[in-house]
C-alpha cells in the first residue's frame, strides 16, 4: 500500500535526521570556533535542518501524491 | 515611548485580529472556507512559536548559546516520526467526536470519568504557568518599550497594571470566538485564521528586528561572528559542551518532540481544527522550515545584544527590543513589540481554550450535570449554561495565569518556565501512543504511568521552583525530602550531572513507561475498554463501518433519548440529526423503544458536545444499561469486521458475475450469428446444387424418352450430363475445402518455395481458359527471387482462382490481364489486375463473402460457384496475409494479396 510505505519512510528519514542532529554525528561539528567567518555548528546545524526539510517535503507533499485513501 | 501609544497599539492590534476571525467567519458562511487549506494549517501550527521562541530564545541563548536550537529540531523530528501517529490521531477524533487531548485519553480507555478528571488536572496544573509566562513576556516587553523601569505591579494593585487590560481585551476575544458553538468539536474558523495571521505577523516582526541587528547594526553574519568569536566570554556559545551537555541536548530534543504533539494547544490546531487529513502534508514540512526561518538571527541577535550592552543591567530576554529601541528606532521597536505580543497573545488564545474545553467538559459539567435535576429543564436555557461554563472556565484560566505571573513567574527566566510545562505534556505520550498503537494498554496502565510521572514531575520541577518563591524550605534541594539525600529534587536516585529538565524528562518518562506497561499486563480489562481499544488501534480498518453499529445492551426508550439531545442541541437541531441518522441506517422511529445503535449514536453526538466521559453519563442516566460482557464486545467486533470481508467478497463476486454475463452475452450474440450464416449457407449451396441437377435430370430425361433420338444428338445430351455432373463435384469439393479450412481441420504443408514458379504454374493452369476466350496474360515479375514459406497447393490455387476469375469479368477478345510482385516491408505483395468492368462501390468487402453472387441474384451472373473468393481469402488468413480488391466501376479491378515473408 502506498501510504504505509510513505509512512514507513517519513519514520525511518525522522531516525536518521535524529541521529545525525545528535551526539557522536554532532561532535564533528562541534569544535571550537576559529576567530573569523560563520562557526562550523552553526552552519552545520543549520544546511541539515533545510536538507532535512527538504527530505520531509518529498517524501511526504510530492506530487502526484496519492489521493486520500 | 510613550504608555498610551503602546497600549493603544496593542489594543488596535487586537483589533485587527477581530477583523480578520470576523472575516473568516464571514467567508465560512458564504461556504468559501480560508481555513480549508493546507497553508493556513501549517501556518496554524505555528503557534508553537509563542513569547518563549520570540523573546525567550534569546535570552537562552546569550547564556546557553546554541542549546536552544534542540527545542525547534526536535518538531522537525516529530514532523517526520509522528507524522503517522497525528494521522491516526485526526482519523479517530474525527470518526469519535473527540476534542481534547483528556477526551482522547479518557475515550480510548472506555470512557472513563476519572482518567478525564486526572489529564485535565495535570494540563491545568502544567499548563497555567506557561500561560502566565506569555503575560509576564508582554507586561515585561511594555516595560521595555515605554521605559518605565519599574518592576511589574503588585497583584493588589491590578488596576494599575497594562498587562491586567490586555489580558481582560484577550479574555473577551476568546469568549467570543470560542465559544460560539456548543459543539466543541467543531471548528473555531475565525480563531484559526486568526492565529495563522499572527504567525506571519510574528514571523516577519522576528525576521525584521534580526535584519536591523545584522546588517543595521553590523556589518552582516560574518561580521557579527568574528567579533563574537574574539570577544572571551562570547567564545562559548559557539559550542556545545560548556552550559549544555550532549544528554542535554537529547533530553531538549526529546521533551520538544513530544510535546508538539501533546501540548494542549498543539493538539487543538493539529486535530481537532484540522479540516482535511491531506493538510498534513504539507504542514509536515512548511512547519518546521516556519521553526528555521524563526530561528536563524536568534543567536545573531543574541550575539549584539552582547556585544553591544555587555553584561549591564539589560535583561537577555529583551534584547530583540531593546536593540533597536537602543539605536533609536522607535517604530521598528513598535512592530516589533505587535510581534511579540501576537506570539504571545494567540498562544494565550488556544491554549485557553484547549484548556477551558477540557475543565468544563471532564470537571465542571459533571459536577453541573449531578447537581441540577436536569430533566426538568428546558433545552434552550441548558445548552447555554453549558456555554456559560465554558466561558467561567476562560476566566477562570486566564485569572489563575495573570495571579501567577504576578507572584511566582517572577522569579523564573521565559524559558525554564515553558521546559516545565512540556515536560508536563511529555506524560500523556506513553498512554496516547500506546492507546493507539497496543490493543493491551489498560485503563489502569494508563492512570498509574501519568500519575507516576505526575508525581516525579512535581518533585523534580515544580517543588524547586517553590523552593524559589521561598513556600518550601530550602533544605529539600541540598539535603533531600525528609532528609533522605536519594531524593533531592535535581538528583533523584542520586542520578547527577544532568541539568534539571533532561534529569525529569529521563526520570519521569521512565517510571511512566515501565509503571504503564506493567500494569497493563497485569490487570483485567472490562469490555467498554476491550471495545474501545479495537476501535482505536484498528481505526483505519473500523472507520468504514463504525457508523451503523452499537456496542450497547439495555432497555431504552425513544421519548428519554430525545429529550435527553434536545437539552443540549436544542429540539429543531436534535430532532434533525437523529431523523437523518435513522433514515441512513434504516432505523424506524415509531417505536418506543430505541434501536442500540441510536443510544450509540446519541451518545456520540453528546461527546462532540460535553465529552465522551460525560456523555456516557449522561446516556446511561436516561436508559437502563446491561453490562456488556467481553466476549460479547468480542463477537460485536467479529462480526462487524466479518460483515465488512463479506461485503468486500460480495463486492467482488458481483463484479466477477457481472464480467461474466457480458461475456456470455457475447457468446450468445456470436452463436446467433453463425446460426445464421449456418442457416444461409445451407441454402445457398442447396439453392446452387440444385440448379446443375435440373438439368441433369432434365437432359437424362430426354435421353431416356426419346429412344429413337439420334446417335449425335444423344451423345451431345450425355456430354452435357457430364459436363454439369463436373461442375457440381467442383462444386461440392469446394464446400468441402472451404467447410475444412473454416473449421481448421487442415493442416498447412508449409515449405519454402519461390513464388515465381507458383504464378507460372498458376498462369499455366489457366492458359487454355485464356487462349479460348483470347485473352492476354502478362507477368511483371522483378528480377530477385522470391523465397516465401506456404503451403504450395493453396498458394497456387489463390493465384489460379484470382487469374480465372479475372478472365471470366474481362471482354473476349481485348481483356489484358497482369500479375506482378511487389515487397513491401515484411510481406510480399501479389497483384492481379485486369481491365474488366470493375467492382461497384461498397462491394470491395461483400464480395469475399461466401455465395456472394448468389445472393445477389439481382446482378449479372456470371459464371463460377460464388466460393472462389471466400476460399482465396481463407486460405491467404491461414498463412497469415491479407487480401482485398481495389477498383473503380468500369475500370478494372486490382486484386491483392500479401503473405509475409520469413
Amino acid at each position: 500500500m502506498k501510504l504505509r510505505a510513505k509512512k514507513q519512510k517519513l519514520q525511518l528519514f525522522s531516525i536518521l535526521f535524529l541521529v545525525v542532529v545528535t551526539y557522536p554525528f554532532i561532535s564533528v561539528a562541534n569544535k571550537p570556533a576559529g576567530s573569523t567567518g560563520i562557526p562550523a555548528l552553526f552552519l552545520y546545524i543549520f544546511i541539515v535542518w533545510a536538507l532535512g526539510i527538504l527530505c520531509i517535503f518529498l517524501l511526504a507533499d510530492r506530487k502526484p501524491r496519492n489521493r486520500d485513501e | 515611548m510613550n504608555n498610551i501609544t503602546v497600549i493603544t497599539s496593542a489594543l488596535l492590534y487586537l483589533g485587527v485580529l477581530f477583523g480578520v476571525a470576523y472575516y473568516a467567519e464571514y467567508r465560512l458562511k458564504k461556504g468559501r472556507s480560508i481555513i480549508n487549506n493546507g497553508y493556513v494549517y501549517a501556518l496554524s501550527l505555528a503557534v508553537y512559536c509563542t513569547a518563549w521562541t520570540y523573546y525567550g530564545s534569546v535570552g537562552r541563548a546569550a547564556t546557553n548559546g546554541m542549546e536552544f536550537l534542540a527545542i525547534y529540531l526536535g518538531p522537525t523530528i516529530a514532523a517526520a516520526l509522528f507524522w503517522p501517529v497525528l494521522h491516526k490521531i485526526i482519523r479517530i477524533c474525527k470518526t469519535q467526536r473527540i476534542n481534547s487531548i483528556a477526551d482522547l485519553i479518557s475515550t480510548r480507555y472506555g470512557k472513563n470519568f476519572s482518567i478525564a478528571v486526572v489529564v485535565t488536572v495535570l494540563c491545568v496544573v502544567g499548563i497555567i504557568p506557561y500561560i502566565a509566562l506569555q503575560l509576564k513576556a508582554i507586561s515585561n516587553s511594555i516595560h521595555t518599550i515605554t521605559g518605565s523601569h519599574s518592576t511589574a505591579a503588585s497583584l493588589s494593585h491590578f488596576f494599575q497594571d497594562d498587562t491586567f487590560y490586555i489580558t481582560l481585551v484577550l479574555t473577551v476575544f476568546i469568549i467570543l470566538f470560542g465559544t460560539r458553538s456548543i459543539d466543541a468539536s467543531e471548528k473555531h474558523e475565525g480563531l484559526v485564521a486568526a492565529i495563522a495571521f499572527e504567525s506571519i505577523i510574528k514571523l516577519v516582526a522576528f525576521i525584521a528586528a534580526g535584519i536591523f541587528v545584522v546588517y543595521g547594526i553590523f556589518n552582516g553574519f560574518g561580521d557579527i561572528f568574528s567579533k563574537a568569536l574574539n570577544t572571551e566570554s562570547l567564545k562559548g556559545l559557539f559550542q556545545l559542551g560548556n552550559k549544555t551537555s550532549y544528554a542535554t541536548w537529547f533530553g531538549l530534543m526529546m521533551v520538544s518532540m513530544l510535546s508538539v504533539v501533546f501540548l494542549p494547544r498543539q493538539f487543538q490546531v493539529s486535530v481537532v481544527e484540522n479540516v482535511q487529513e491531506k493538510h498534513l502534508n504539507k504542514a509536515a514540512w512548511m512547519f518546521p522550515l516556519y521553526l528555521l526561518l524563526i530561528n536563524i538571527f536568534v543567536l545573531p541577535i543574541a550575539l549584539g545584544g552582547k556585544l553591544v550592552f555587555g553584561s549591564g543591567a539589560t535583561d537577555a530576554d529583551t534584547y530583540v527590543l531593546a536593540l533597536p529601541l537602543h539605536f533609536d528606532q522607535g517604530w521598528l521597536g513598535l512592530f516589533i513589540f505587535i510581534g511579540g505580543f501576537s506570539a504571545a497573545s494567540s498562544m494565550i488564545i488556544v491554549e485557553t481554550i484547549a484548556l477551558s474545553t477540557m475543565m468544563s467538559n471532564n470537571i465542571a459539567t459533571p459536577v453541573f450535570l449531578s447537581a441540577k435535576k436536569f430533566k426538568t429543564q428546558s433545552g434552550e436555557t441548558f445548552s447555554r449554561s453549558i456555554i456559560s461554563i465554558r466561558r467561567y472556565s476562560i476566566v477562570l484560566i486566564l485569572v489563575l495565569a495573570y495571579i501567577y505571573d504576578k507572584t511566582i513567574a517572577q522569579y523564573f527566566s521565559l524559558v525554564s518556565i515553558g521546559l516545565v510545562s512540556f515536560v508536563a505534556v511529555a506524560q500523556f505520550a506513553p498512554a496516547v501512543i500506546g492507546g493507539i498503537y497496543w490493543k493491551k494498554a489498560s485503563k489502569n496502565g494508563a492512570m498509574a504511568g501519568i500519575c507516576t510521572g505526575f508525581v516525579i514531575w512535581f518533585f523534580t520541577l515544580v517543588l524547586p521552583s517553590l523552593v524559589s518563591a521561598n513556600l518550601v524550605s530550602q533544605s529539600v534541594m541540598t539535603e533531600g525530602l525528609f532528609g533522605i539525600s536519594f531524593l533531592k529534587p535535581f538528583a533523584l536516585f542520586g542520578l547527577e550531572g544532568m541539568d534539571s529538565i533532561s534529569h525529569a524528562v529521563f526520570w519521569t518518562l521512565f517510571f511512566n513507561i515501565v509503571v504503564f506497561v506493567v500494569v497493563s499486563y497485569n490487570g483485567k480489562r472490562n469490555a467498554r475498554e476491550v471495545y474501545q481499544a479495537e476501535l482505536f488501534v484498528d481505526i483505519f480498518k473500523h472507520s468504514a463501518v463504525t457508523e451503523g453499529r452499537a456496542a450497547w445492551k439495555g432497555t431504552a426508550y425513544l421519548p428519554d433519548l430525545n429529550s435527553l439531545l434536545e437539552n443540549f442541541l436544542g429540539r429543531e437541531r436534535s430532532q434533525k440529526i437523529l431523523v437523518n441518522y435513522a433514515t441512513r441506517n434504516k432505523i424506524p422511529l415509531d417505536t418506543k423503544r430505541a434501536d442500540p445503535r441510536l443510544v450509540t449514536f446519541a451518545e456520540k453526538i453528546l461527546s462532540g458536545v460535553i465529552g465522551s466521559a460525560s456523555a456516557r453519563i449522561m446516556v446511561s442516566s436516561v436508559t437502563k444499561e446491561e453490562e456488556l460482557k467481553i466476549d460479547e464486545v468480542l463477537n460485536i467486533l467479529r462480526e462487524s469486521q466479518q460483515m465488512m470481508e463479506l461485503n468486500k467478497e460480495l463486492r467482488k463476486k458481483s463484479a466477477e458475475l457481472q464480467k461474466a454475463t457480458e461475456q456470455l452475452t457475447h457468446a450468445n450474440e456470436q452463436l446467433k450469428d453463425m446460426d445464421m450464416m449456418k442457416d444461409e449457407f445451407l441454402y445457398t449451396v442447396t439453392h446452387e446444387l440444385r440448379t446443375p441437377l435440373t438439368s441433369i435430370r432434365a437432359m437424362a430425361e430426354i435421353v431416356h424418352d426419346n429412344g429413337d433420338m439420334e446417335e449425335e444428338e444423344r451423345m451431345r445430351f450425355l456430354s452435357g450430363i457430364i459436363k454439369e455432373t463436373v461442375r457440381l463435384s467442383h462444386l461440392i469439393t469446394q464446400v468441402l475445402n472451404l467447410e475444412r479450412y473454416e473449421s481448421g481441420r487442415q493442416k498447412l504443408n508449409m515449405t519454402p518455395v519461390l513464388l515465381n514458379t507458383l504464378i507460372e504454374e498458376g498462369i499455366e493452369s489457366v492458359q487454355p481458359l485464356a487462349q479460348e476466350r483470347k485473352i492476354n496474360i502478362t507477368t511483371r515479375i522483378p528480377d530477385s527471387m522470391f523465397i516465401v514459406r506456404c503451403d504450395a497447393d493453396m498458394i497456387q490455387q489463390v493465384i489460379s482462382n484470382l487469374l480465372s476469375n479475372a478472365i471470366r469479368f474481362v471482354e473476349e477478345g481485348t481483356g489484358e490481364i497482369k500479375i506482378s510482385v511487389h515487397t513491401n516491408h515484411d510481406e510480399l505483395q501479389v497483384w492481379v489486375e485486369d481491365n474488366g468492368r470493375g467492382i461497384p462501390a461498397g462491394l470491395n468487402e461483400l464480395i469475399f463473402d461466401k455465395f456472394f453472387q448468389a445472393r445477389n441474384q439481382t446482378l449479372k451472373k456470371p459464371q463460377g460457384s460464388g466460393l472462389g473468393l471466400a476460399i482465396c481469402k481463407r486460405i491467404v488468413e491461414m498463412h497469415g496475409g491479407r487480401i482485398w480488391v481495389e477498383s473503380e466501376e468500369g475500370k478494372g479491378a486490382r486484386f491483392i494479396f500479401t503473405l509475409p515473408i520469413t
